[in-house]
């Protein structure tokens, strides 16, 4: 069996949207909390918009399909993706609002806003 | 009720009750999966020894873990969730989104078993489809593959969609039937009632049963322009998938529909349009079909009711979150599948019933429900008293000293036999005893408060577990079946 030699990726990507909805949702429960964890988890989301915006939806959406060839075989796996253009504009509304965040410029957050950064990473981590 | 669930307004009981199917569906199909890995991980170990630092089964593991980890940053969350405490809107979204995220990485890990060393299925799925439908030879194999292969597509499928000539293809299946089973559910007996539907496929192919029901004109008139253009065979697909779950009830009863609307509501969203591609009518057109045919079968859905209504839930607010123009083709669909379908439903029933299968009926319900108390005291369910004790103690008051005759005793005594339980009847006690266990395990696993560290082993081991009594149980049932039938010969 092959072995993968490559040295351990602590970056994945879909990680980074995970934790920092976690942040986003200490925040909409506490507002007040904020520590090393939480910036840290926000950092990571604005890394994780960065590269949305950079390569568009489908970096996100090759993995899965990529990965299965019998999928690519009998499916249209174009069907339904989103416009990069609409993503990248979203991605950076949000990477600006987590900015804002963590540069202490906004720590009053609004539910609207967390919902909304909330809402766009967890829809884009998990479009496949 | 309407073609669409409509979007109900908030029921928070409802609501929490969806939260613990998918959650629980999540956990399970994560810690089968990373039983997998762990268990490959053993093999290499013990084939390479430690030379080689890093495989590619500690990459996956990895990524496993690194999902899992992110996930229970929201443990109080859940914990909270669990006990039907207040979250806020972005609270309770966030743990949605981030239990979405677990899933579709699991998922896309399962995948990639396609590439790792193979495991064989288990003998007892073989077991329990033979028992099903009282066949000695299945004359097909069960393979284990990817979720995609085992959900939504036949072996036969893709066969269609590989380069190969017509006379090249039929050598192929001259092997036999296949059919598939995801990786991740080898050990989980409660998944197999979709080896039911895919075996119903088999006896559809061999009895033509769906052909001889679709006259080509009927499917021409009643499914909508586009549907036709984009899938000129969508007419005889859908019929052959509703014949199979009608073949899968048949046997099972409402236990059959049970992992495709977990597997269902565990995924984030909708799979849309390309799923019909499949040739599968929208779930909730297949949910209704097979429960009607149940109730004409005269068999309760009463006990997987509260299912039924969380999936109802779970789709209308998938199909809410669907863009508006894949959310028409959808109900497009949805509308053209029941049309079509509805009228159909009778012919199809009457068909199956002539196959001469074993039925499932109310009584073997009632049975699996006191099958489920044994499961819950951990115990294995594979045979049971062939009569009950009140009619075993009516017979007996009833002999007479000195006037019973040894085989009127014998006779009576007989009702102590034990006998093997239908397969059927296990996978039902299966299913009661998960939905009514389920709740108290992950109340256990996420204790909430900074000091108590959530525990996946705790939920793990209990799937582990309750996998165990049910392969046992139907291993041992086959034995005593088996044990019977050479005594019988004898």
């Amino acid at each position: 069996m092959a072995t993968a030699t490559a040295p351990r990726n602590d970056l994945y990507l879909s990680v980074l949207a995970g934790r920092a909805i976690s942040a986003l949702a200490d925040l909409a429960g506490d507002p007040s909390t904020w520590n090393d964890r939480i910036e840290r988890d926000l950092r990571g989301g604005i890394v994780y918009c960065q590269t949305v915006r950079a390569q568009g939806i489908l970096v996100l959406r090759k993995p899965s399909s990529g990965w299965n060839a019998l999928k690519r075989s009998v499916e249209d796996i174009s069907e339904g993706a989103a416009s990069s253009g609409d993503v990248s504009a979203e991605a950076q509304g949000v990477e600006r609002y987590l900015s804002e965040l963590v540069s202490s410029a906004n720590r009053a957050p609004q539910m609207a806003d967390l919902l909304v950064a909330i809402e766009f990473i967890g829809k884009t981590a998990t479009d496949r | 009720m309407s073609v669409t669930p409509e979007v109900r307004p908030v029921d928070p009981a409802l609501e929490r009750r969806r939260f613990l199917y998918v959650l629980s569906e999540a956990l399970e199909k994560f810690s089968r999966l990373r039983r997998i890995l762990k268990r490959q991980q053993v093999f290499i170990r013990a084939e390479h020894g430690e030379e080689m630092s890093v495989t590619a089964v500690d990459e996956l593991i990895d990524y496993l873990e690194e999902h899992c980890e992110m996930f229970l940053g929201n443990s109080d969350r859940v914990a909270h969730l669990l006990r039907g405490k207040q979250l806020n809107e972005a609270e309770i979204k966030a743990v949605h989104r981030s239990l979405g995220i677990l899933t579709v990485h699991t998922l896309q890990v399962h995948e990639l078993l396609l590439l790792l060393p193979r495991e064989a299925a288990r003998p007892q799925a073989s077991f329990l489809l033979k028992d099903c439908f009282g066949s000695k030879d299945l004359k097909a194999s069960i393979v284990l593959t990817n979720l995609f292969s085992a959900y939504e597509y036949r072996f036969e499928d893709i066969l269609e969609k590989v380069n190969v000539e017509q006379e090249e293809r039929l050598t192929l299946t001259q092997g036999g039937n296949v059919l598939c089973q995801a990786f991740g559910d080898k050990d989980n007996p409660l998944a197999w009632a979709v080896l039911a539907h895919e075996y119903g496929h088999v006896l559809d192919d061999h009895d033509q049963i769906s052909k001889k029901i679709l006259q080509p004109d009927r499917a021409a008139g009643q499914t909508d322009e586009s549907t036709r253009e984009a899938e000129p065979d969508w007419g005889a697909a859908v019929v052959a998938e509703t014949v199979a779950d009608f073949i899968a009830a048949h046997v099972l009863g409402p236990a059959s529909l049970m992992p495709i609307l977990f597997v269902e509501m565990m995924y984030p969203k909708l799979r849309g349009v390309s799923r019909t591609s499949a040739g599968h009518p929208p779930t909730p057109v297949r949910v209704r079909l097979v429960s009607g045919y149940l109730r004409e079968l005269g068999v309760s859905t009463s006990d997987f009711d509260p299912v039924l209504e969380a999936y109802e839930l779970d789709y209308a607010r998938k199909l809410q979150d669907l863009g508006k123009v894949e959310r028409a083709r959808l109900e497009g669909i949805e509308t053209g599948a029941e049309k079509l379908l509805s009228p159909l439903a009778k012919a199809i029933a009457l068909s199956v019933g002539t196959l001469g299968l074993r039925r499932f009926e109310d009584q073997n319900i009632g049975r699996a429900r006191a099958l489920q108390e044994t499961l819950a005291s951990r115990q294995p369910i594979s045979s049971c008293r062939s009569r009950g004790e009140g009619e075993i103690s009516a017979g007996l008051s009833a002999l007479k000293a000195g006037e019973a005759t040894p085989s009127q005793v014998y006779e009576v005594l007989a009702g102590l036999d034990e006998v093997p339980v239908p397969g059927s009847e296990i996978l039902t006690a299966g299913w009661l005893y998960r939905l009514s266990s389920f709740e108290d395990v992950l109340m256990k696993t996420f204790l909430g408060g900074a000091e108590r560290k959530t525990d996946l082993e705790v939920y793990s081991n209990y799937a582990e577990k309750t996998d165990g009594l049910l392969l046992k149980s139907l291993e041992l049932a086959d034995v005593h079946a088996e044990v019977l039938r050479r005594l019988k010969l004898a």
